[in-house]
């Protein structure tokens, strides 16, 4: 049903840059505070208050601009957007119209192998409006509490090209987006704290076809999954109404998290008209090239920089490279095991691999977790030297992360070290092997799998802390000589 | 171009006014002849002539990134009529 | 001679030279307002107790600020740290700021005491004062006039010794048109020579903070306080600010004044055109040149400025919508009824007629048509004055285009009512600085002589101004409360 549309998506990110004040006053922007205790006359809109531009909002939009492959315009400027909503104290929103500080831009992802280059329209400063609590749901509260903390705050917001063509698409683009965002180090980027959010425009139209379908746009897109369904979800709903001769209606639509499913908020008919126009309380902006140079020369390498490094200095496969430059922490952390430890390839798997999986089920960042890159690396030259083997290193690994014990104590504690001792590995050989006479004559008729047996017998014996490696040479020397 | 009570019914909406039928009609007709006297600057010729948004020619007026402490919750609350725990309270939204 | 009489230059050297106590002059003030407020109903909010125990400080204070002990009052859209700013508006009727604007906070600092807040039209909309949601204030010279506005308060308290000096605001003419009616000295700044911080905006591009005296020295001395750059203010000008005394009494032979065509029109009484060319032949004695000039498109003048004000005003008063501050309906059900029904009660009919026209104005089908029109008019009005300035050192008009009014007789007249701007707008949509000083009376009334000046050269005004009123004594005549 599908493979007659395609989907047509553009993402508007919003991206709260990490300033210490809000873009327009001093208040403090810390997440978490008590309700109202960051707010001041200005960022709730009393008389008279006006704005003052944070200069490091300027900054880190330039560096985002610049990491984003953006034009930087040499003259933007501030504009209302005039609308009445609880959260919205001056009720108008103070952001950038039609001069945006960025202009253009691009990401470029890979999906399914296959690289895709996905364009940037623009991207312009704003302030944040503040949080509504309801008892329950907004639709059925009788009454709604406001906190101005995060009115106020600064945003970027980074509108893509319609050249998304699939939920998974999005997701990556937006993955790819948090990425290069944090490796700049202009924002957080935490979904669960709102400091990046989604809106999504989906459009279908037949394959081939030129033009744009109507268009909807979801919000309210608050994790990378809820982005996928809503995009499955929604286009899904879209095919179904063409494919019955419904007419689409161009409105807005909100992601039902609980009922898994798209709603309508308002059609176009209904749209607001935000009556824009230039804030007079706010001068114009001028970035001249030596702005630009200066923040520039202070970028820090970027996921594309630090995945080349990784695939030409350790010889990494690009897929492996783009895992380890998902965060800086991740690059961080496997840069510093490298200064430890010299397999890049093998320190790369333990990361991606089992350090992953528990750093997901628990939902914390790798430089959250008790496991260290030092104690990784100790480790990994636990297998190296043959006290433990890369099993038993998966068990220690996950008491690492639970404890944050060093793993030579946890192996010492738990007595998982290894039996590499000949002579008392000869010995329960011997006996074995006594034992079991059938099982000799089976090898000695060539049946490769009696040696598994033994080894199997051995392993059991011994509580699985024999060292492989040593228990099959000793076998074979031992089976060669009966 | 003019003013009727359906048309100040629709600003009155966007700027969220309360407005009586009476002082709808009211205002459509004082409007009239406001907007008629503001009617004439589009006779004025302004072709080249840019904008002025900004009187003064500054640019980059900016503030350093530094936090001031806030007035705190009570004091920014006080003038409200009705708050609860710490948030300020509105009925309901939809 | 009685403290409330004296000029702010005559308090500084008597509290100086100890003649009089701070105690001395807010008992005396206090007990004039106490007397004749009644009938002028300048004040909205006196703050007698808070300046008591101030003046008391102030005496036993060696060290003060060169206002120490002398008092004054604000319009109020001007806010103060816990005093009731409500911009004559019910919206904001018991709304208590915890902030003192920067202008206010100046003042304070400089050791000036504050004596309370006066009235105006509401949010500042309106030529009379009779649009203060609460009451009207009467002119002093006429009772049954209006004192103008919308900083009728301030005017009218000035002129009836109720205060040395205020404060107030002017966005098409609101601190000098009342100064014209009121037979005071009114002066606007230019844009951005004064912080706006903490002064409810009307229209953030055309709003300036200035001083209404009782002459010009007093002007001086007040706006060496207040003027210079803040940083809380992202439009005011980072410039020096000189020393305005020290244009008092210099001569100005050789000045070249341009006295515009377009501001002697139809519209302005042949008394009044009487009274500027008597003035102007003042200063030709006086020995300046005088010449006429012309500025070609300050017909359009109030056209656009009512497109851009209203436009303005229209979303900066979006904010008093009874959440944070201000009245709030409390039965309302949903959101929506909360907004229209606070701010349908809480605004004046002209607010409202304000607010819906800016709103048109700024739909995105009329933007274009209308307010980048009017913005580009406003371009075409400051090259005009730019173009005069290269030639001319000041221009010189009538302030308004009559003197004092009767009230009620405009209130249903629009238009008419707007009219009164005709002279005093374009100076604001060019963001000049500009002075009304006393230059006659007509029937009994005062009226005022506008004089205008390039941008930041308030010093020139000053020159000028002074020089006229040392050689008339427009200025020192006093109404007598109570007559007509």
């Amino acid at each position: 049903m599908y493979s007659k549309y395609e989907t047509v998506i553009g993402l508007e990110v919003h991206v709260e840059l990490k300033t210490k004040t809000k873009i327009f006053c001093a208040c403090s922007t810390e997440f978490g505070a008590e309700p109202n205790t960051q707010v001041c006359p200005i960022c709730a809109g009393f008389p008279g208050m006006l704005p003052v531009l944070n200069k490091q909002a300027v900054d880190y939009a330039i560096k985002a601009g610049l990491a984003l492959n953006s034009t930087i315009a040499d003259y933007c400027k501030f504009d209302r957007k005039n609308y009445f909503y609880p959260d919205l104290p001056k009720a108008y929103q103070i952001s950038q119209y039609d001069y945006p500080i960025c202009l253009g831009g691009h990401l470029d992802v890979e999906v399914d192998g296959r690289k895709r280059r996905i364009g940037i329209t623009r991207a312009h400063l704003e302030e944040d409006a503040g949080k509504l609590i309801h008892q329950g749901s907004i639709t059925t509260s009788p009454f709604s509490l406001v906190d101005l903390n995060r009115a106020g705050v600064p945003l970027l917001e980074i509108v893509s090209e319609p050249d998304i063509r699939s939920a998974e698409e999005a997701r990556i683009y937006l993955e790819k987006l948090r990425s290069v965002l944090l490796f700049a180090g202009v924002s957080d980027c935490k979904m669960q704290e709102g400091s990046l959010r989604c809106d999504a425009n989906i459009s279908m139209r037949l394959l081939g076809a030129t033009e744009f379908g109507t268009r909807v746009e979801i919000k309210n897109l608050n994790s990378f999954r809820a982005l996928e369904r809503a995009i499955d979800y929604e286009a899904k709903r879209q095919v179904d109404a063409l494919e019955n001769g419904e007419k689409l209606v161009q409105e807005t639509r909100t992601w039902d998290e609980e009922k898994q499913m798209t709603k309508s908020m308002r059609t176009k008919e209904e749209a607001e008209d935000y009556r824009y126009f230039p804030d007079p309380d706010l001068p114009p902006v001028r970035v001249a090239a030596e702005w630009i140079e200066k923040v520039k020369s202070a970028m820090p390498e970027l996921p594309e920089e630090a995945n080349q490094r990784l695939v030409n200095t350790y010889g990494l496969s690009e897929y492996d490279a783009s895992v380890l430059t998902l965060t800086p922490e991740h690059l961080r952390f496997f840069d510093k095991c490298i200064n430890l430890y010299s397999e890049p390839k093998v320190v790369a798997n333990w990361i991606m691999g089992d350090l992953n999986r528990l750093l997901n089920n628990a939902n914390i960042e790798i430089n959250e977790s008790k496991v260290s890159p030092e104690s990784l690396t100790d480790l990994l030259l636990l297998i190296d030297q043959g006290v433990i083997s890369g099993k038993m290193a998966k068990d220690v690994l996950e008491e690492m992360f639970d404890t944050g014990h060093n793993p030579e104590a946890i192996v010492k504690e738990k007595g998982m070290a290894q039996i590499s001792d000949e002579e008392t590995l000869l010995a329960l050989i011997d006996e074995i092997v006594v034992n079991n006479s059938k099982v000799v004559e089976d090898y000695k008729e060539g049946k490769k799998k009696a040696l598994g047996f033994f080894v199997g017998q051995v392993m059991k014996t011994t509580k699985g802390q024999a060292n492989p490696a040593i228990v099959n040479k000793l076998l074979l020397d031992r089976l060669g000589r009966e | 171009m003019g003013f009727s009570s359906q048309k100040v019914e629709q600003l009155a909406f966007f700027s969220s006014l309360s407005l009586t039928e009476e002082e709808k009609e009211r205002f459509a007709q004082e409007l009239n002849p406001f907007l008629k006297c503001v009617e004439q600057i589009r006779q004025v010729n302004t072709d080249n002539t840019q904008p002025l948004i900004h009187i003064l020619p500054n640019h980059n007026v900016f503030r350093p990134d530094e936090v001031i402490p806030s007035p705190g919750q009570e004091e920014m609350l006080k003038n409200a009529k009705v708050t609860a725990e710490g948030y300020y309270k509105v009925p309901r939204i939809m | 001679m009685s403290a409330y009489k004296l000029t702010v230059n005559q308090l500084i050297n008597k509290v100086n030279n100890k003649q009089l106590s701070p105690s001395e002059i807010v008992e005396s003030i206090l007990g004039r307002i106490e007397k004749v407020d009644g009938r002028i109903r300048a004040f909205i909010t006196l703050t007698g107790d808070s300046a008591r125990n101030q003046a008391k400080q102030a005496g036993n204070q060696t060290e003060a600020g060169v206002l120490k002990g002398i008092p004054y009052a604000l319009k109020d859209n001007i806010c103060t740290n816990a005093v009731r700013t409500t911009c004559a508006s019910k919206m904001l009727e018991d709304f208590i700021p915890n902030y003192d604007a920067r202008v206010a906070k100046k003042l304070k600092n400089a050791g000036g005491i504050l004596i309370g807040k006066l009235n105006m039209d509401e949010l500042a909309m309106g030529t009379s004062t009779e649009l203060s949601a609460f009451f009207p204030t009467y002119n002093p010279w006429d009772l049954t006039r209006v004192p103008g506005g919308s900083s009728g308060g301030a005017a009218a308290a000035v002129a009836a010794d109720e205060i040395p000096f205020a404060l107030a605001t002017d966005t098409g003419g609101s601190i000098r048109q009342p100064a014209s009616y009121c037979g005071v000295v009114g002066l606007k700044p230019t844009y951005g020579r004064v912080s706006r911080w903490g002064v409810a905006a009307l229209a953030s591009s055309l709003d300036q903070v200035g001083v209404l005296a009782k002459n010009v020295e007093d002007a001086a001395i007040i706006m060496n306080i207040i003027a210079g750059q803040d940083s809380l203010d992202s439009t005011s000008a980072d410039l020096p600010v000189p020393d305005y005394t020290s244009y008092l009494g210099t001569d100005i032979k050789g000045m070249k004044i341009g006295v515009p065509r377009q501001f002697f029109q139809k519209n302005v009484a042949s008394e009044v055109k009487a009274k500027i060319d008597q003035a102007l032949k003042k200063y030709e004695e006086l020995g300046a040149i005088i010449e006429e000039v012309s500025l070609p498109h300050s017909e359009h003048a109030l056209a656009a400025y009512y497109t851009i004000a209203s436009a303005e005003a229209s979303t900066n008063l979006a904010r008093l919508d009874g959440m944070r501050y201000g009245i709030n309906d409390l039965t309302a059900e949903n959101i929506e009824d909360m907004y229209t029904n606070n701010r349908g009660l809480g605004l004046g009919p002209e607010v409202k007629r304000r607010t819906l026209f800016g709103t048109f104005i700024l739909g995105s089908c009329n933007y274009e048509t209308y307010y980048l029109q009017a913005l580009k008019i406003r371009r075409l009005i400051q090259q005009d004055f730019e173009q005069v300035f290269q030639n001319f050192d000041l221009i010189i008009s009538p302030t308004t285009p009559t003197t004092a009014f009767k009230i009620g007789s405009q209130v249903h007249e629009l238009l008419d009512l707007y009219s009164n701007d005709m002279l005093t707008v374009p100076i604001n949509m060019a963001g000049l600085p500009a002075i009304s000083i006393p230059c006659g009376f007509i029937k009994g009334l005062p009226i005022g002589m506008q004089i205008i000046g390039k941008p930041f050269a308030e010093g020139s005004i000053i020159q000028a101004a002074y020089a006229f009123e040392q050689n008339t004594d427009y200025h020192t005549q006093k109404p007598v409360l109570g007559v007509k």
